[in-house]
C-alpha cells in the first residue's frame, strides 16, 4: 500500500474550488438552470436522511447530504448508564451488522478491565459475526436491488438475509438484536444441531448466489446501471478515509480482520476481496465476494472451534452454586451481580472491529466508576457519507440512488 | 487540522504495516466480468427468473393463519415467580430500558414489567441470582391499549398466554433449515 | 367475406354496444386489468420467494385484491394542492385515460364484423389516436406544480419521441406487405399466407419492444421511477385520481398489445367467418383476448427480472439499436413485398 505523503489538504481545498466552479458556472453563465431537488426525508429513494441535489438538466451539479434525522445520541446516554446496559444500545444503530458492534464495544471494555474471553468463546463470536456480516451485505445488496427499480433482487435478499437470522437466532435467541457478546465471554454455547443446521444454511446461500449471479450480477441492465458508475479512485478513497467494501473495491487492501486480528480471526484462513474498479459494480460485487469468504470463514470457525469454557475465568469464579449448576447443565452464563457495576480501572481503551459496512471504532475513557466518562463510537456510515458529495456530482439524476446504493449508507448507524 | 502525514513521527509498527501492505496472498483480486454477449445474458436473467415461476420456492409463512413456532431458548415474554424472588433488585438494576420497576409485596419487592419498554434482551433473567423468572417463547402480543403493557404484579405472576391479549393465529410450524429450499416449516407434534 | 358494414344488419347497434361496453371495451378492459395487476403480483411473489396478494379473497388466492385497492382509493381523501392548475390537473389524466381507450372503437376484434367506426385506414387512425395520449401524461406533470412531477413528465416526453416514432415504423412496414391499413385486412391477409410476427420478426420486436416503454413496463418505467422521482408524473395525485393514474398504464397496455395482436399474430385467426354472428363474436374476441393476454402477461412477468434503465440509456437505446432495427424492418418489408410476395 503506498502513500501519497503531504498534498492531501491542497487536494481536498481543490476539489471543493472545483465543485464550487461547476454550480457557480451553473448558475451564472446560463441563467436559471439548476433545479434544487429535496430529495428526503419522506421520499421513497431517501432513508432517513436529505439528499440535497442541485440538477442541471439531468445532470447533478452538486450534491450535499444532510444527516442527523436519526440521531440518537448514544455517546451521551452511554456516559450515564453501567458498562453492560450499552451493549445493547451499540447495536442499535446497525440494523442486522448488530455482532460487529457490540464485539468493539466489549473488546474496549475488555482491555480496559484486563481480561480476555476464552477461546470457544472467541470463535462463537466470530461465527456470529461472519453470519451478521452476511446479513448485512444482503441487507445492502437488497436496498441497491430496489433502488435500481430491481423488485426481485430486493425481495431475494430479504429472504436469503432471513436463513440467516435464522440461523442467528438458534445460537442466540433473538433475531436481529442479540445482545450475545458480554466482557469476558458470549451468554450462551451453540445447541447440538448448530453446526449441522449452519453447514445447510451456507450450502444454500452457496447453491442461490449462482441465481443471484444470472439474475441480478450477470443481468445487463444492471450491469449498465451500475458500470462506470460513481468511480472512486485509490487514492481519493483514502484520502477521504473511506471504509469496507467501498474502500476495497476501490483496490486499496484494507481489512481490520487482517490489520489488527481480533477474536479468531488470526486463526483463520481467508482473503479479502478486493476489485480495482472502484465503481458501483465493483462495489456490488465485492460485497458478493465477501459473502463468499464468510461462508468459508464460518465452515472453517465450526470446524475449528476448541471445546472448553465460554466465559472467562474471571467472571465464572464469582458465580453462586445456583448459577455454576446452570452454567455446567445448559451452558447459559448467568450473570454474577459484578456485571451489572461494572467499575473498569482508570484508563483508556481502543477497539477496532470490521462490521459489514467497514471499520467501526471504540473508544472508552474510564474514571473508574461504573459509568465510562467518555465513549467514542465511530461508524463506518459516518465515514462513508461524504461520498455523496464526491461521487454525485457529475453523474445523472437517476445515477443518485444507484450511487446511495452501491455505498451501501445506512442513516440511522451514521447518525448514531 | 492537516490531513498531512509526518513520516518522522509516524508510529515505527504502523510505518511499517503501511510500507508492506498485507500478505499479497491474502488478497482476492476481484475482477470485473467481461461483458459477455448481451442476449445470452438476457436469455440466462429471463430462464432463472422463469425458473422460479414454474418451481415456485417460498421462504414466507402465510402468518397469521400459520405462524412460527421460535427454536428452543427463544427470548420471548416471561413470568416472575414471586416466592422465589428474594427482593435483590438486579434485575433493576441491570436492566437497560428502565422496563423493570419494583414493587412492595410482603416487604419484599418484587419486579413489575412495562412491556413497551422491554427490549428483551434477558439480562434481568440472567442476572437473577435465583433464577426467579420463568421464560416463555411466546412474542405474538397485541396490546391495544398503552396502559395495557404496564403490568401489575397479579399479572407478571400469571405465564403471559393469560393475561397478554393475542391475536387468534393458527397453526404452529417449526422452522427447519434446508438445503435446497432455504427454511422449510414443519408442523410441530 | 362476411362483412358487416355499418347499418346492413338490423342488430348493429346491439354490436356496437357489445363492442364498446363487454368486448372487447369497457368490461373486458376492467375484468383483465384487474386480472392482469394480479397476475403480475402473483408472478412477482412467486419470483421473489413469497406468496403475493392472499388475504383479500383467500379461496381464488386473492385475484380480487385490486378491487379492495380501488375500494380504499376511492375512500381515501382526495387531496388538490394549492398551487395546481386545477383544470389541467384535474382533466389531464381523465383525458389521457379516455385517450387510451379510444382505438379500441375503431378495432376490428372478430371474424366478419366491423368495428362500431369503420374507416378504411383505421390503422393509420389508430395510431393518431394512441400517440395523442402521453401529451396528457407531460400536462399531468406540467400543472402539478412539483419538480419531481415536472422532471418526470420530461422524461415521459424524450421517451415518447424516442419510441413512438419507432413503434410507428415498425408498425407501418408490416402494413407495406399486406398492402393496406385496414386492420380487418391485414388479419385476412394474415390468414392467407404466415402470421405478421414471422413475415417481419424485426417489426415485432421493435413493437413490442416499444410497447413495453410506451405503457411504462420494466425495465422502461422511467418515468415514474419511484426512488427517483416518487410517482413521476403522477406525484401529487391522491385517493382516485391516483388509482385511475396507475390503471391508464395497464389500460394502455391491453390496447397496444390488441394492436399487436392483430397486426402480428393474425387477430382472431385460426377461426374464420362462420356466418353465426354470435359465435364469430364471442370465439374472435375470446381468441383475441388471449393473444392479449400471454403479451400481457410476459410484460408484467419483465417486473420480476429487471430493473430499470437510466433515461439516458434508454433515449440511446430507442434512437440507435431499435430505430436502426425498425429500418431493418422497413427494408425486411419492402424485400418481401417486391420479390417474395407479389
Ligand atoms: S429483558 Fe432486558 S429490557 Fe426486558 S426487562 Fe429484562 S433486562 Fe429489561
Ligand atoms: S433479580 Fe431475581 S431475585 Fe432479584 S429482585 Fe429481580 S427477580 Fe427478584
Amino acid at each position: 500500500m503506498e502513500v501519497d505523503r503531504g498534498s492531501s489538504n491542497d487536494f481536498l481545498s481543490n476539489l471543493s474550488q472545483e465543485l464550487f466552479m461547476i454550480r457557480e458556472t451553473g448558475v451564472r453563465e446560463e441563467g436559471e438552470r439548476l433545479i434544487e431537488l429535496q430529495i428526503g426525508p419522506a421520499h421513497p429513494g431517501s432513508g432517513h436522511m436529505r439528499i440535497l441535489a442541485w440538477v442541471d438538466g439531468d445532470i447533478v451539479v452538486r450534491c450535499d447530504p444532510d444527516i442527523g434525522f436519526v440521531h440518537r445520541t448514544i455517546e451521551k446516554l452511554s456516559e450515564n448508564r453501567a458498562y453492560i446496559k450499552t451493549i445493547p444500545l451499540v447495536e442499535r444503530p446497525s440494523l442486522l451488522d448488530t455482532t460487529p458492534m457490540t464485539i468493539g464495544y466489549v473488546n474496549a471494555v475488555e482491555k480496559l478491565m484486563g481480561i480476555e474471553a476464552p477461546p470457544r468463546a472467541k470463535y462463537l463470536r466470530t461465527i456470529l459475526a461472519e453470519i451478521t456480516r452476511i446479513a448485512s451485505h444482503f441487507y445492502g445488496i437488497g436496498i441497491l436491488a430496489i433502488f435500481l427499480g430491481h423488485s426481485t433482487g430486493f425481495m431475494w435478499a430479504f429472504g436469503d438475509r432471513e436463513v440467516m437470522i435464522e440461523l442467528a437466532t438458534m445460537l442466540t435467541g433473538a433475531r436481529i438484536t442479540y445482545a450475545y457478546v458480554i466482557p469476558g465471554g458470549v451468554r450462551r454455547d451453540m445447541p447440538q444441531n448448530f453446526p449441522d443446521q449452519v453447514e445447510k444454511g451456507l450450502r444454500y446461500i452457496e447453491r442461490r448466489l449462482k441465481d443471484w449471479e444470472k439474475l441480478f450480477l450477470n443481468n445487463p441492465v444492471v450491469e449498465r446501471r451500475l458500470r462506470d458508475i460513481g468511480v472512486l479512485k485509490p487514492v481519493m478513497a483514502r484520502r477521504l478515509g473511506i471504509t469496507g467494501p467501498n474502500l476495497r473495491a476501490s483496490g486499496v487492501d484494507y481489512d481490520v480482520r487482517m490489520a489488527e486480528p481480533y477474536e479468531a480471526y488470526d486463526e483463520i484462513d481467508f482473503m479479502i476481496p478486493v476489485a480495482e474498479e472502484g465503481d458501483a459494480y465493483a462495489r456490488g460485487l465485492v460485497r458478493f465476494k465477501e459473502i463468499e469468504q464468510s461462508i468459508s470463514i464460518i465452515r472453517q470457525a465450526i470446524k475449528k472451534i476448541p471445546d472448553g469454557d465460554i466465559i472467562s475465568p474471571q467472571i465464572s469464579r464469582l458465580f453462586n452454586p445456583l448459577m455454576k449448576k446452570i452454567y455446567a447443565e445448559t451452558r447459559r452464563v448467568k450473570f454474577p451481580s459484578l456485571l451489572a457495576t461494572l467499575k473498569p480501572p482508570k484508563g483508556e481503551a481502543m477497539a477496532r472491529v470490521e462490521a459489514g459496512r467497514g471499520e467501526a471504532l471504540f473508544h472508552i475513557i474510564s474514571d473508574g466508576s461504573t459509568n465510562p466518562y467518555r465513549f467514542r463510537f465511530v461508524t463506518p456510515s459516518f465515514r462513508n457519507v461524504i461520498l455523496f458529495k464526491y461521487l454525485i456530482p457529475g453523474h445523472r439524476l437517476a445515477d443518485i440512488p444507484a450511487i446511495y446504493g452501491s455505498i451501501d449508507y445506512f442513516p440511522p448507524e451514521a447518525d448514531r | 487540522m492537516s490531513l498531512r502525514i509526518v513520516e518522522e513521527e509516524m508510529d515505527p509498527e504502523i510505518k511499517e504495516l503501511i510500507e508492506k501492505g498485507f500478505d499479497k496472498t491474502k488478497v482476492l483480486k476481484v475482477s470485473l466480468p467481461k461483458p459477455g454477449a448481451v442476449v445470452q445474458r438476457n436469455v440466462d436473467a429471463l430462464l432463472t427468473g422463469f425458473k422460479y415461476v414454474v418451481k415456485p420456492m417460498r421462504l414466507t409463512i402465510d402468518y397469521p393463519y400459520k405462524a412460527v413456532e421460535y427454536p428452543e431458548g427463544y427470548r420471548g415474554m416471561f413470568r416472575v415467580d414471586d416466592n422465589k424472588c428474594v427482593g435483590c433488585s438486579l434485575c433493576d438494576v441491570v436492566c437497560p430500558a428502565d422496563a423493570i420497576r419494583l414493587v412492595l409485596k410482603d416487604k419484599k419487592k418484587v419486579p413489575v414489567i412495562n412491556w413497551g419498554r422491554c427490549i428483551f434482551c434477558y439480562f434481568c433473567v440472567d442476572i437473577c441470582p435465583v433464577e426467579a423468572f420463568e421464560t416463555t417463547k411466546y412474542h405474538d402480543a397485541v396490546f391495544t391499549r398503552f396502559e395495557d403493557m404496564l403490568t401489575t404484579l397479579e399479572e407478571f405472576t400469571k405465564r403471559p398466554e393469560d393475561y397478554v391479549p393475542m391475536r387468534k393465529i393458527g397453526k404452529r410450524y417449526k422452522v427447519v433449515i434446508d438445503e435446497y429450499r432455504g427454511l422449510r416449516y414443519e408442523p410441530v407434534g | 367475406m362476411v362483412y358487416i358494414g355499418p347499418l346492413e344488419i338490423p342488430g348493429r347497434l346491439i354490436y356496437d354496444f357489445l363492442h364498446i361496453f363487454i368486448l372487447p371495451g369497457f368490461g373486458a378492459i376492467l375484468v383483465l386489468v384487474i386480472l392482469i395487476i394480479w397476475a403480475e403480483r402473483k408472478i412477482a411473489g412467486l419470483v421473489q420467494l413469497r406468496y403475493g396478494p392472499l388475504h383479500v379473497s383467500r379461496r381464488i388466492g386473492g385475484a380480487l385484491q385490486l378491487v379492495a385497492d380501488l375500494i380504499r382509493y376511492s375512500l381515501q381523501e382526495f387531496i388538490v394542492p394549492e398551487n395546481v392548475d386545477k383544470i389541467a390537473y384535474l382533466m389531464a389524466p381523465a383525458l389521457a385515460l379516455l385517450f387510451a381507450v379510444i382505438p379500441i372503437a375503431f378495432m376490428p376484434t372478430a371474424p366478419g364484423i366491423a368495428p362500431p367506426i369503420y374507416v378504411e385506414p383505421n390503422l393509420l387512425l389508430i395510431l393518431a389516436v394512441i400517440s395523442l395520449a402521453p401529451i396528457f401524461v407531460i400536462v399531468t406533470g406540467v400543472a402539478s406544480d412539483n419538480k419531481f412531477a415536472f422532471i418526470g413528465s420530461l422524461r415521459e416526453a424524450f421517451l415518447m419521441i424516442s419510441y413512438e416514432i419507432p413503434f410507428i415504423i415498425s408498425i407501418l412496414s408490416t402494413a407495406f406487405i399486406y398492402g393496406t391499413l385496414d386492420l380487418y385486412k391485414i388479419v385476412e391477409a394474415q390468414s392467407k399466407a404466415f402470421l405478421g410476427v414471422l413475415l417481419n420478426p424485426f417489426a415485432a420486436l421493435v413493437a413490442y419492444i416499444a410497447i413495453l416503454r410506451i405503457t411504462g413496463r420494466f425495465p422502461f418505467e422511467i418515468s415514474e421511477a419511484e426512488s427517483e422521482l416518487v410517482m413521476g408524473p403522477y406525484t401529487e395525485y391522491s385517493g382516485l385520481m391516483y388509482g385511475v393514474a396507475m390503471g391508464i398504464g395497464y389500460i394502455k397496455l391491453y390496447v397496444y398489445t390488441l394492436l399487436f395482436s392483430i397486426v402480428f399474430l393474425g387477430g382472431w385467426l385460426p377461426i374464420s367467418s362462420t356466418g353465426n354472428i354470435v359465435f364469430d363474436y364471442i370465439l374472435g374476441n375470446i381468441i383475441l383476448l388471449i393473444k392479449a393476454s400471454i403479451l400481457m402477461l410476459i410484460a408484467v412477468f419483465l417486473r420480476s427480472v429487471y430493473p430499470r434503465y437510466r433515461i439516458d440509456q434508454a433515449v440511446r437505446l430507442g434512437w440507435s439499436l431499435i430505430l436502426i432495427l425498425s429500418g431493418a424492418a422497413v427494408a425486411w418489408s419492402l424485400i418481401i413485398r417486391l420479390i417474395i410476395w407479389r
